[in-house]
């Protein structure tokens, strides 16, 4: 499922909708295939977009293999990887007036970033409340994901927490 | 790949315990093989074992014995 922020952030686009107006960024929480099919069509509407993930994010946004888009017959390979920001454990970006916060929760996959913006955080398929997290597709590792899940839960301390499923689609999400 | 061998791979696939599984186990009476552990196990058919393995096959198949005779 996908987030607008404040109009100009998108995680983890799927479906483009007529919210989007003004999108400059997209965070992406994985890159499995059903967290960045709208990235293209996206990027074909808005091209100055940065589109925020780790190294191994990268290297499956460009392999229909690694993304998993291959194995559902709709092989997807994102066409701008100059609009690829690699980011670090830890790096906070400041995209407008927001401050982003990445936090590396592999487990699910290597690629797995939850994303912290003041009081939320969104933790894609690293945390989705009342379902363990999957750790049986490739790049998936137990261990990983239950430190994951430590860290996330101590982070969710007074914040909402966004999961990458389950709740309303394209819900616009308000950042006080 | 010896049968052994191959219920390994399947036991790490679907996260359950060594030994847990037999040929004669059930798919539709293991609560691991879902839809998640369906797509892994496509994947690990494509690299591994380099079978491309369609929804429809899957849909056939009725017991591990059925998976292990694809691997051959």
């Amino acid at each position: 499922m996908s987030y607008i922020i404040q109009d100009h952030i998108v995680i983890d686009p799927g479906d483009i909708t007529l919210n989007y107006h003004d999108i400059d960024c997209v965070l992406l929480t994985h890159a499995h295939f059903d967290h960045i099919y709208g990235l293209n069509e996206l990027l074909s509407l808005f091209p100055k977009i940065k589109v925020y993930t780790n190294e191994e994010g990268k290297a499956m946004l460009l392999d229909a293999k690694k993304n998993l888009s291959f194995y559902h017959n709709t092989p997807f390979i994102f066409k701008y990887p100059d609009n690829i920001i690699t980011i670090k454990d830890g790096e906070e970006i400041k995209t407008n007036d927001l401050l982003v916060k990445a936090v590396f929760t592999p487990g699910h996959n290597p690629s797995c970033i939850t994303w912290i913006i003041g009081e939320c955080i969104f933790t894609g398929d690293s945390y989705i409340p009342g379902i363990k997290t999957v750790t049986n597709l490739p790049g998936g590792n137990k261990n990983q994901a239950n430190n994951s899940l430590k860290l996330i839960k101590q982070l969710s301390i007074g914040r909402t927490i966004y999961p990458g499923h389950k709740i309303v689609m394209n819900e616009n999400v308000s950042i006080i | 790949m010896e049968n052994s061998k191959k219920l390994e791979l399947l036991e790490d696939l679907f996260e359950l315990e060594a030994g847990s599984l037999i040929p004669e186990t059930v798919l539709e009476n293991l609560d691991e093989y879902d839809s998640m552990s369906k797509l892994s196990l496509i994947v690990m058919m494509d690299e591994e074992f380099g079978k491309k393995l369609t929804g429809e096959l899957i849909l056939k198949f009725k017991t591990i014995q059925d998976i292990l005779d694809f691997m051959d």
